[in-house]
């Protein structure tokens, strides 16, 4: 900001220069081509900084706010795609858990969903008799699409 | 009902507990926590707690703008008495008067055009940090496309509008202040179609670029977010062609995600609308106080009859108010980008 000072300083001297030489002349042609003179060189000083100004970076905007923007809409948009994932995730298994408790088995369930969050395959640990378990296939096949080779049983 | 709707909030929140915690707004800058309400939870409350915590604030700022405006007032009144003599003392009481009015209001004119300066790059900065974050949430909520146009579009105009005050209409306001003060020096009206020329100037810089700011949003609004909800709907439509059960977990998150997505976005853009108030309020509060003052001031140094000297106050409130729509403008284009991103989808 220091040429700024130097700027407004020196407009300002320049005035106050040319007020006092044309104060000092009494009415005549001089005064006239005095004041004409003076004007010009207020005008030189007021304008000979403006027109060395570089705006040559305020032309430089900017490929690369749309890429931020790309970033940011698309950390929001994982975000989203992580949570609804869980959700899914875990209302599949509290679905399953809920048959297999209606079938008395106490079972440990975890579920895989694909890359559009359809659940596509299950791991249950737990203990199930062959009815228990092949009744809880099926639903687990009807409700869910879950194919029974994708059912993976241990324990 | 409030209470039930901030409840079923609550509940979607702790239904997400990652995205919960990413996706919060940033805190307030440290000038304006002081003025910042404690109170969020209702808008209009929190406003009138905002504004009264920044009109207390406000009282020393007055009493310093009364006595400028009498140092200014008493430097008026002694050259209008020198004035009464004709001749060379005359223009010595017109240069001199030029000097000492300019010397007296000069010092707490530049210390409020570098407190515009440092709001406008303060609300930059906080914009920038803002800006992401409403856009993450909007893009939670299924506006990817408009959250991504409206942060590219409000990031290029806040850099073009922050750059342009700070290399080209800051400087102009003081080149118009040292033409009017050069004008009251020469007791004359060479100088004063340029100092028009350059209030005119900054003016329509402003005025142009938040007219072009604005439409861009309308439009960004509109065309975008017809993109959104037609990718909404195809989402809809592939939930309800998988089987019921399936299909009611999927619709059920993602109305969950919508919800919770859309709780976050409005505490976070509230928020952040509260935060540019509080750094914004005060500084505006406190150039528009000598504003006044020396719009006050002009008016009475009319009476005395210096005309040269009273038009030289009158542009320092000019330049005030020049100020003033500057920060102004740059509040006006977060508090906009702000409230398009609470809009929502479609």
């Amino acid at each position: 900001m220091e040429w700024l000072r130097q700027y407004v300083i020196s407009v300002t001297t320049a005035a106050i220069v040319c007020g006092i030489v044309t104060s000092l002349l009494k009415s005549s042609s001089v005064k006239e081509v005095v004041k004409l003179i003076c004007g010009v060189f207020l005008a030189y000083t007021v304008l000979a900084p403006i027109t060395g100004m570089d705006f040559s970076d305020l032309a430089a905007f900017y490929p690369s706010y749309s890429q931020d923007a790309g970033e940011a809409s698309a950390l929001g948009e994982d975000l989203a795609r992580e949570t609804k994932a869980d959700i899914i995730k875990r209302e599949t298994e509290a679905y399953i858990l809920d048959k297999a408790k209606e079938l008395k088995l106490e079972l440990t369930v975890d579920v895989s969903l694909d890359e559009n969050q359809i659940p596509v395959s299950v791991r249950l640990s737990g203990e199930a008799s062959p009815y228990a378990r092949t009744k809880l296939q099926q639903i687990i096949a009807n409700d869910l699409e879950i194919a029974k080779e994708n059912q993976q049983w241990t324990g | 009902m409030k209470k039930a709707v901030f409840a079923i909030g609550i509940i979607f929140l702790l239904a997400m507990p990652v995205s919960a915690a990413q996706i919060t707004a940033p805190t307030v800058p440290e000038s304006g926590a002081e003025v910042m309400p404690e109170n969020n939870d209702s808008f209009g409350l929190g406003l009138m707690e905002l504004l009264r915590s920044a009109l207390i604030r406000i009282q020393p700022d007055l009493r310093e703008a009364s006595k400028v405006s009498l140092g200014a007032t008493a430097a008026v009144m002694m050259v209008s008495i020198l004035q009464s003599f004709s001749g060379s003392v005359k223009h010595a009481a017109d240069l001199t008067g030029a000097t000492v009015t300019t010397a007296v209001l000069l010092l707490s004119t530049n210390s409020l055009i570098r407190l515009g300066f440092e709001t406008v790059t303060e609300l930059s900065e906080y914009g920038k940090l803002l800006l992401p974050v409403m856009t993450a949430a909007m893009a939670a909520q299924g506006g990817v496309t408009t959250s991504a146009a409206l942060y590219t579009g409000t990031a290029v105009f806040d850099a073009v509008l922050g750059s342009l005050i700070s290399k080209l209409l800051l400087p102009m306001v003081y080149l118009f202040l040292a033409l009017a003060a050069a004008n009251a020096a020469l007791g004359e009206q060479t100088l004063r179609k340029m100092a028009d020329f350059i209030k005119w100037l900054v003016s329509w810089c402003l005025k142009t670029i938040l007219t072009v700011y604005t439409t861009y949003m309308g439009i960004t609004g509109v065309v975008s977010g017809t993109t959104d909800a037609v990718a909404l709907k195809a989402t809809k439509v592939t939930i309800s062609s998988v089987v019921p059960v399936v299909g009611g977990i999927l619709s059920d998150a993602s109305e969950a995600v919508l919800v919770s997505a859309g709780f976050m976005k409005n505490t976070a853009g509230i928020y952040g609308i509260f935060a540019v108030l509080a750094v914004f309020l005060q500084p505006f509060l406190r150039i528009g106080a000598h504003y006044l003052m020396l719009k006050l001031t002009a008016a009475v140094c009319g009476t005395f009859g210096c005309k040269s000297l009273t038009d030289l106050i009158g542009d320092f409130s000019t330049a005030m108010g020049l100020l003033l729509a500057m920060t102004g403008a740059v509040c006006l284009m977060l508090l906009i980008s702000t409230v398009c991103f609470l809009k929502g989808v479609g």
